[in-house]
């Protein structure tokens, strides 16, 4: 990758009490062929994008996706296992049937 | 002792009914006792076992009926060896149900020093347990097999598998009880997932002999070795099942294979982590399923070393990627299939030699599916994506490591860069472009060791999900050259993070815990968005970290009714304010720390201020706690303790305050003036207003209270 001279054009701007400190970094050739007013501009999109950005909060997930999905899986574990059971449980009142046997509670 | 027989027709082992003293007989016993030995032949019926069970031996030889085994253990051993020396005997032609899968379980206690057999016939069992109270020794004459969640575990005597082929669920022989395990050349299938399915036990306790047989772990996200120390000597052992696959030992020990496999499967996210040394004496296979589906081989914790001692062992490598592991002897992996790729901290590797991809076309598409330049981005390859978009594309990162430095630069037509398709990490600088979009549910990590920038030109890393940014960056230092928004968690894990004095925004901020790392926020603004219930700023493990916060301001930007920690850490602190409208939520500042200048006041509401009971915050400027008359803002510790507030000169003025449990000290005079109450337990406040100053002049007095209050937010 050849080298490349950028441009940092650093700014502060405020709105509505919430102070913006961010920079308009451009390849140099890029910058130089902005207009101030095309910088001013930009520098006013940033603001907005900030202010909309802390006004519009979002809640804190805990768990990670890869934590949901194993989590998912070992529910699903346990589903198999609690099928099992209920399928030995089925067996077992069948077989009692069979030979006249009492219901018994199995553990 | 006797011999008792099951009877024929159907029949439950607690039944005095079932059973005989003679094959085939009249009912003329009572069910078996520790010491009887069981036959179930020819002449037997079904047989069910539905209680707690116990024998000496349990021989089915020539049984062709059904023996069903409900969520009961059948206790089989005593002080002597069953007849035959057999401990328990299946045959092919009979029919084994287990109605649990791990509770139609067998537990083997014979304390004889006599070899018993154990011939499960192939059946599929519970769980299975050797445990001898002292000798016990056991031998197995057949297959066995268990459920993927079914353990054998031995805890006590001597267990061979004498070669047989076995498929089970999880072995274990962890704890400190003498025992001895032998393999031969058995054929071993461990099914367990998502769990240590081959646990060892103390390196003094156990004497192995496994070096003849062949592991096969077909579960995905397995470990073995576990916590303990054994210093396993494998012969062959094969990974197959894909996820984070693992070996874990105790400090200071090494676990040897003859031969090590590691298969990736047709997923991009397999890994093999390593916790300790590992010694491979004959072929070591790590083999990625493609080049696009690679395997990571990597330390267990980012940035530590671990080794692969090869020394004389065969390399057989593909599509493979290496993070902190060193070989003892080194190997040339450049040209490997599918090519190698270097994630850093790798010694004696020698890799693929690094290339800038660009990414190739006009279209969006998969990271995973361009042409680019000559290959999908390796870790060690700079990314450029520059291309004349056609309208409305997506770039998606389905690759879980993306590349060394990520450059947007010249890109056109409005892309959209979505990290939403699984993890991704980038070993370099990130730089985006002002005419791109954003997309993100999933954790962005930065891992370059090296000095590299973050440049976000404008976008937003969404982070929805509850994904976030880390920086894991043995080494590294990530310097802002903007502005940063995450809508997701920051997390500086380990390495330099530099804010340079631009905004950082995110919904918490966690610079807690033990890696090294310097976060470095110079007169940065930190807004914090989090609404929920949590710590929002965590910096209260404070190990390995470097922290300059001075000049730095931490801002609660929303209204919340939750309550929302920050976790001081013992640091110093520029500003924290905490003035956001209509924000009923309380804060409670944990631990103790530094604040140059604290804000908390709310004009439309009151609100508490907690702090942690034994703490001690140092306020250098400003104490800016202020309510409003019939809005008090509360003052108090977390529990029914004391916390302490300390400045060490001038006045605090305050207004409007209920103030418990705190104590005021320092040096400095602490007022709590109108509309404050005295809630009990303080000491050092003044419940009173402050004393006016004079400004001087020969006009008069003109009165302020104190100097505090000037500095208001």
């Amino acid at each position: 990758m050849s080298d490349q001279i950028f441009i940092q054009h650093r700014f502060t701007v405020e709105k509505d009490g919430h102070v913006l400190n961010d920079a308009i970094v451009l390849p140099k050739s890029e910058y130089e062929a902005l207009q101030p007013e095309e910088i001013e501009v930009m520098k006013t999109e940033r603001l907005d994008n900030f202010v909309v950005a802390l006004t519009a909060p979002k809640e804190a997930v805990k768990e990670t996706n890869e934590e949901i999905v194993a989590n998912i899986d070992a529910d699903l574990a346990s589903i198999e296992e609690q099928k099992t059971t209920l399928l030995a449980m089925k067996a077992e009142a069948i077989l009692a049937a069979e030979v006249g046997i009492k219901p018994k509670s199995v553990n | 002792m006797a011999t008792k027989y099951k009877r024929a027709g159907s029949g439950n082992w607690s039944a005095d009914a079932s059973w005989s003293t003679t094959s085939g007989g009249a009912a003329d016993t009572v069910k078996p006792t520790a010491a009887d030995d069981v036959k179930l032949d020819a002449s037997s019926g079904a047989l069910t076992i539905d209680e707690t069970a116990t024998c000496r031996s349990l021989d089915c030889t020539g049984y062709t009926g059904t023996f069903t085994h409900n969520n009961f253990i059948l206790t089989i051993g005593d002080a002597t060896a069953g007849a035959g020396n057999i401990a328990l005997k299946f045959v092919a032609g009979m029919t084994y149900t287990k109605n649990f899968a791990t509770g139609s379980a067998f537990s083997f206690i014979s304390t004889s020093a006599t070899v018993q057999t154990v011939d499960f016939a192939g059946k599929d069992t519970g769980n299975v347990t050797f445990n001898a109270s002292s000798n016990g020794s056991w031998q197995f004459t057949g297959a066995h097999t268990c459920s993927a969640t079914a353990t054998v575990t031995l805890t006590k005597g001597t267990l061979d598998i004498n070669g047989q082929t076995v498929s089970w669920g999880l072995f274990n022989c962890a704890n400190s009880n003498v025992k001895s395990i032998t393999f031969g050349a058995a054929n071993v299938t461990i099914t367990g997932s998502n769990a240590n399915v081959f646990i060892g036990g103390n390196s003094t306790d156990t004497t192995q002999s496994i070096a003849a047989s062949t592991i096969t772990l077909t579960g995905a996200n397995v470990t073995i070795c576990g916590s303990y120390s054994t210093k396993f000597a494998f012969g062959t052992v094969i990974f197959s099942g894909g996820g984070t696959m693992a070996t874990a030992n105790g400090t200071g020990s090494t676990t040897s294979f003859v031969n090590l496999t590691v298969n990736g499967t047709a997923v991009k996210t397999d890994n093999f982590s390593l916790s300790t040394t590992l010694v491979v004496t004959g072929v070591l296979t790590l083999a990625g399923n493609s080049a696009t589906n690679r395997l990571l081989v990597k330390s267990d914790a980012v940035g530590s070393e671990r080794q692969f001692t090869n020394t004389g062992a065969t390399m057989t490598w593909s599509n493979v990627d290496f993070q902190d592991i060193t070989l003892s002897t080194a190997f040339n992996a450049s040209a490997i299939t599918g090519l190698s790729g270097d994630c850093g901290g790798n010694i004696n590797i020698t890799f693929t030699t690094a290339a800038t991809q660009t990414w190739s076309g006009t279209s969006g598409g998969n990271w995973s599916a361009n042409a680019w330049t000559s290959r999908v981005p390796l870790p060690q390859d700079d990314v450029l994506i520059n291309a004349a978009f056609s309208g409305s594309q997506t770039v998606t990162a389905d690759m879980p490591r993306l590349g060394k430095s990520i450059n947007w630069t010249g890109a056109t037509g409005t892309p959209t860069w979505s990290l939403s398709s699984t993890t991704n990490t980038v070993y370099g600088s990130i730089t985006l472009i002002s005419g791109m979009t954003m997309a993100q549910d999933r954790n962005l990590v930065l891992s370059g060791r090296g000095s590299f920038t973050l440049t976000s030109a404008g976008n937003q890393f969404p982070n929805t999900g509850g994904s976030g940014i880390t920086l894991s960056a043995p080494g590294g230092t990530y310097t802002l050259q903007d502005a940063l928004y995450t809508g997701g968690n920051l997390t500086i894990s380990i390495g330099g993070f530099v804010t340079n004095g631009f905004n950082v925004t995110c919904l918490t901020f966690i610079g807690s815990g033990s890696g090294t790392r310097t976060i470095t926020l110079g007169g940065s603004t930190v807004n914090i968005t989090s609404t929920s219930t949590a710590t929002v700023v965590n910096n209260g493990t404070t190990t390995g970290l470097t922290f300059s916060g001075e000049s730095s301001t931490f801002i609660i930007a929303n209204a919340s009714t939750n309550v929302r920690t920050f976790a001081l850490g013992g640091l110093t602190y520029g500003t924290i304010s905490y003035v956001v409208s209509g924000s009923t939520g309380a804060m409670t500042l944990q631990g103790s720390g530094t604040i140059r200048i604290l804000n908390f006041s709310d004009v439309s509401n009151a609100r508490t201020l907690n702090f942690s009971a034994g703490s001690t915050v140092t306020i250098l400027n400003s104490f800016n706690v202020q309510g409003s008359a019939g809005k008090l803002m509360t003052v108090g510790s977390l529990t029914a303790a004391s916390h302490t507030l300390s400045k060490a000169s001038g006045v605090v003025s305050c207004r409007h305050l209920s103030i418990s449990y705190s104590i005021a000290t320092g040096g400095a005079n602490w007022y709590a003036g109108a509309g404050s109450t005295d809630g009990g337990n303080n000491s050092g406040w003044i419940f009173a207003d402050a004393p006016l100053v004079s400004s001087g002049g020969n006009s008069g007095l003109m009165g302020m209270r104190g100097l505090n209050n000037l500095n208001m937010i």
